[in-house]
């Protein structure tokens, strides 16, 4: 069973530098007495790697929390012959030379991609996937700390974000958001109120220790909704064996708003076996208005505080988890885009920017959103034998959206949307392995939510109130052969939807709907040497239709227009069909992946303008009807890399997708236009003081998106834009301790433009320069 | 160890069963809105030479869609009228929540052709209540336009007509419009 005997070895990498190496020091000869630092870093972000074990002829050691392991009683002038392994690495085997104690700084190349697994649940249930996937993590990942999800992810090639103003966005994987990508926050199904277009998801980026974005459908493995892709979002494992209190604080500073976000993490592991381990975490935003290169946009401050703790414990055979988060922010949502009706509307577009220059402040005010997110979870594993183990876990998650509008009658302070979600789960999966061979997972999951609104805002609510009840039970398997991989799944799911609101005419209106599904998947993945990776997966997925969806009955103030529902939607259901080819030049400085796509939809929903206006005493308004139809979205991603030398490295990366309604031979609202962004990066590895400094220069260039129906939107595509990014940036080693430090200038140029995935293109341009500075100080 | 998995699993069933329980949907409770406006009534109150108030009223109406009923009102050209708006809401008349924000909301007066309309003004600096002076002898089209959030003091929020009202920031709350015919 390798899965199992994997986390067996991994589990005794972590007890057998405990057991040995406070005897190492003292055991050796004082002929050969120096004590040579061996330093072990990612070779592509040339993070510290942490926990990885060494081994020599006569002692076996672990890296530090700086990456840093130190070899006792070694002879100068000597040979020393390294094994060095680490999970997700690979091993390294060779012989170095020890000079006079010299520091000595080895790189560790990830494992191939598609044999790396991504943890999914705590640390024990980890999933492979044959589809595309990228993972941010360490150094990658701290240089975007202090943003939202969506844009950190959006650091991937193939991942954009559709963004209401600058505070909020949502992650767009392949072109797909919303309910069409599912989002896994520490393990947990992140269910909030997703089927807002201008709701982002409820995480806090500051707890996030690695970000994964699989570009396939998954629903065989989670069920529906993860139609176009999945953004796995995880803390750091938890430290167990780690003795003391270890932990990273951040501080980060950004120019354009006057942000401020700073957040601690402590964490450490328990007992007298060390096989309890504990974290706490907190993270505290606060910024104003942010600013155009021309004007500032009122009313764009946000406020967020968020916590989490997690507690847990294993030994041999289990594990157990418990993890409690919670995320609050206030965002102020831009005054400009507060309009009445089309005449409104048309008078902002004509203008191009707002009517006024705007000013800085850090007060919200109405039009703003209250959002708080709870999530409580307790997760356990069991090794029943060397074939079997199993995972379970029970979730509860809490969501409130308050969204207040600027209203007369001194109702402003009364929220015009008022939500409330419980959503809870329970997972049990079962793992097999066979030998080196064959692996296998079958579960079930099974979820209920209810939303309600609350009731005397004097509006309508925008959805009923409704509950469901959800239940899949699936079953995949893996062939692990010498070079290639196979792996099928099959599922079920069943949505029980019940639904009831009261409209306008205070007609009660809703009902009750039964939603079910088969998914399948298949893939493949074949490795013929460590130059090519080609791999291939086609997976059906789906979702039933949202209560906004099905229900809609009225003015969308934020959207100015009039929306309806059709409680007769059939669910979506899909079949993308991911590749990837990937090669790496023998030298190893040269490295391309091309993931390319085909995605089919039998009845896309969306919304479908009417091209008539509903008439009110505000004035007019457009009708929009949720509509289906069958799509076919194709597209590709591309990331390059290629070392010049160690100290000049220049990456691409690029994405292009391709969306049409074919049953009316249209193109799709709201697709990401082509782009680019390629950088080159100036590094010095290997300084001891300060340790490695950077400094890189990014382009971005986004094109016009041309293909989209001109009745379809009140305002054609902005035109393409190009931005210069700069960053720069150093490690500085403080004893066991790592400071860093990075500056970078979003917007160096501060260039006026307007993206097509912000919904306030309308009204207003998108972000001028902005400067920012993180300090994270890890211990 | 066992005693561990029974207790955390017991925790784990009080825990589910406690949430389970609460996994309907509340029954929705009927709409108290009364904040949209669904009617309009705007009233042209005849002035005599000296300014006074005659008995001679003509009454417009605007239902819950902006619907003018009479479409076309027929009032006397180069003469002076006391217009007043009356807003409602489930019947209710509602002016007071706009005196009471009386330093955010303002109405705009558009006449479509511009000669229909001599001259207005604000007796209220809101718009409910003013004078306005019906001028030209060819049928106009008068739309009013209440604005909800705007900088008030801002030049372009000045004239009764003031073609960059959008200047001066807020947005539309009302929008209607109906057709006026001078006579004689």
């Amino acid at each position: 069973m390798l899965r199992i005997s994997s986390k067996h070895i991994s589990f005794a990498v972590m007890l057998l530098p405990l057991c040995f190496t406070p005897n190492t020091g003292n055991a050796q000869k004082v002929k050969c007495s120096l004590a040579v630092p061996l330093v072990l870093r990612d070779k592509n972000t040339q993070e510290p790697l942490i926990a990885a074990e060494v081994r020599t002829d006569r002692q076996v050691i672990q890296s530090d929390e700086s990456g840093v392991a130190i070899l006792n009683g070694m002879c100068p002038q000597s040979n020393a012959h390294l094994h060095i392994t680490l999970e997700g690495y690979k091993a390294i085997d060779e012989t170095i030379v020890i000079s006079n104690g010299d520091t000595v700084y080895l790189n560790m190349s990830p494992a191939a991609k598609d044999l790396k697994e991504v943890q999914v649940v705590g640390h024990k249930m980890e999933v492979a996937t044959q589809n595309a996937q990228s993972t941010l993590s360490g150094t990658e990942l701290r240089r975007l700390k202090g943003n939202n999800i969506a844009a950190m992810a959006s650091s991937v090639a193939g991942v954009t974000m559709l963004q209401t103003g600058a505070s909020i966005a949502k992650p767009v994987i392949n072109g797909m958001s919303g309910n069409r990508i599912l989002i896994l926050n520490n393990g947990v199904r992140q269910e909030g109120q997703q089927w807002g277009a201008e709701h982002a998801p409820e995480i806090d980026g500051m707890n996030a220790g690695s970000i994964t974005v699989v570009k396939g459908a998954e629903a065989v493995r989670y069920g529906r909704d993860a139609i176009g892709g999945v953004l796995v979002v995880n803390p750091e494992p938890l430290p167990y064996h780690f003795p003391g209190i270890h932990g990273t604080a951040n501080l980060i500073g950004v120019s354009n708003g006057q942000r401020g976000t700073s957040g601690l993490m402590l964490n450490g592991a328990l007992g007298n076996s060390q096989n309890w381990a504990w974290r706490l975490q907190s993270s505290v935003s606060q910024g104003g208005n942010y600013k155009t290169p021309d004007y500032y946009l009122d009313n764009t401050g946000t406020k967020e505080l968020n916590y989490s703790a997690a507690l847990g414990y294993s030994v041999h055979k289990w594990s157990m988890e418990g993890y409690y988060s919670h995320y609050r922010s206030e965002i102020g949502i831009f005054k400009g885009s507060h309009i009445g009706d089309t005449t409104d509307l048309k008078a902002r577009i004509a203008n191009g920017r707002p009517f006024d220059d705007g000013s800085f402040y850090y007060t919200i005010d109405a039009p703003r959103q209250i959002v708080q997110h709870d999530l409580a979870k307790l997760k356990a594993h069991y090794h029943l034998n060397e074939q079997w183990s199993m995972d379970a876990q029970y979730s509860l998650q809490y969501d409130r959206r308050q969204e207040y509008d600027i209203r007369r009658g001194g109702r402003t302070g009364i929220p015009s949307v008022d939500l409330q979600l419980y959503y809870q789960e329970l997972n049990l999966d079962a793992a097999y392995t066979n030998g080196k061979k064959w692996r296998g997972n079958v579960g079930l999951n099974g979820s209920m939510a209810v939303n309600n609104n609350q009731p005397d805002l004097y509006t309508v609510p925008l959805i009923p109130n409704y509950d469901t009840r959800n239940l899949g039970a699936y079953a995949l398997a893996r062939y692990l052969g010498e070079s290639f991989t196979l792996e099928g799944g099959l599922r079920y799911d069943y949505q029980l939807l019940n639904a009831a609101g009261y409209d306008a005419s205070n007609h009660l209106y809703g009902g009750t709907h039964n939603y079910q599904n088969i998914s399948a998947s298949i893939g493949a993945s074949y490795i013929p040497d460590n130059r090519w990776r080609l791999s291939t997966n086609a997976a059906t997925a789906w979702r039933p239709p949202t209560v906004n969806e099905l229900y809609s009955t009225g003015l969308h103030h934020g959207a100015a227009q009039y929306e309806l529902g059709d409680s007769s939607l059939r669910a979506e259901q899909s079949v993308k069909w991911m590749n990837t080819i990937a090669f790496q030049n023998t030298r190893k400085n040269f490295s391309v992946e091309l993931d390319a796509y085909v995605h089919y939809f039998d009845n896309y929903i969306y919304l479908n303008p009417s091209l008539t206006y509903f008439q009110s005493l505000r004035g007019a308004f457009p009708v929009f009807n949720y509509k289906s139809t069958n799509a076919l979205f194709t597209g590709l991603d591309l990331t390059a890399k290629y070392d010049f030398s160690t100290q000049w490295i220049y990456s691409l990366k690029g994405s292009t997708i391709r969306a049409r309604d074919i049953s009316n031979d249209q193109y799709l609202p709201f697709i990401p236009s082509d782009r680019i962004t390629h950088s080159i990066r100036y590094v010095i590895p290997h300084m001891s003081k300060p340790g490695p400094v950077y400094a890189e220069l990014e382009h971005v260039a986004v094109a016009r998106q041309t293909r989209y129906e001109a009745n379809s939107d009140y305002e054609a595509p902005p035109k393409g834009y190009q931005l210069i990014n700069l960053r720069a940036g150093l490690e500085w080693p403080v004893g066991k301790q790592t400071l860093s430090v990075d500056v970078s200038v979003n917007n160096l140029t501060n260039q006026l433009y307007k993206d097509y995935m912000n919904r306030f293109r309308y009204y207003a341009h998108d972000l001028g320069r902005s400067v920012e500075l993180r300090v994270a100080y890890k211990f | 160890m066992k005693n561990n998995i029974i207790k955390i699993g017991t925790a784990i069933a009080l825990l589910a069963v406690i949430t389970f329980a609460s996994c309907k949907k509340n029954d929705p409770k009927p709409n108290n809105q009364n904040e949209e406006y669904d009617a309009i009534k705007i009233s042209f109150i005849k002035l005599d030479t000296n300014g006074s108030e005659t008995t001679d009223t003509t009454t417009v109406g605007f239902n819950a869609s902006g619907v003018a009923s009479p479409s076309n009102l027929d009032l006397e050209s180069h003469q002076q009228y006391r217009m007043l708006i009356n807003l409602f809401a489930s019947g209710e008349n509602i002016n007071q929540e706009i005196i009471d924000d009386a330093a955010e909301h303002k109405f705009f007066f558009f006449a479509n052709p511009s000669t229909g309309v001599g001259s207005y003004v604000y007796n209220d600096g809101i718009g409910l209540d003013g004078k306005i002076e019906i001028d030209g002898h060819t049928t106009f089209n008068l739309q009013v336009l209440l604005r909800h959030g705007l900088d008030k003091t801002h030049p372009d929020a000045q004239a009764y007509n003031s073609p960059n009202y959008q200047n001066a920031g807020g947005n539309n709350d009302l929008n209607v419009n109906f057709n006026i015919t001078p006579g004689h």
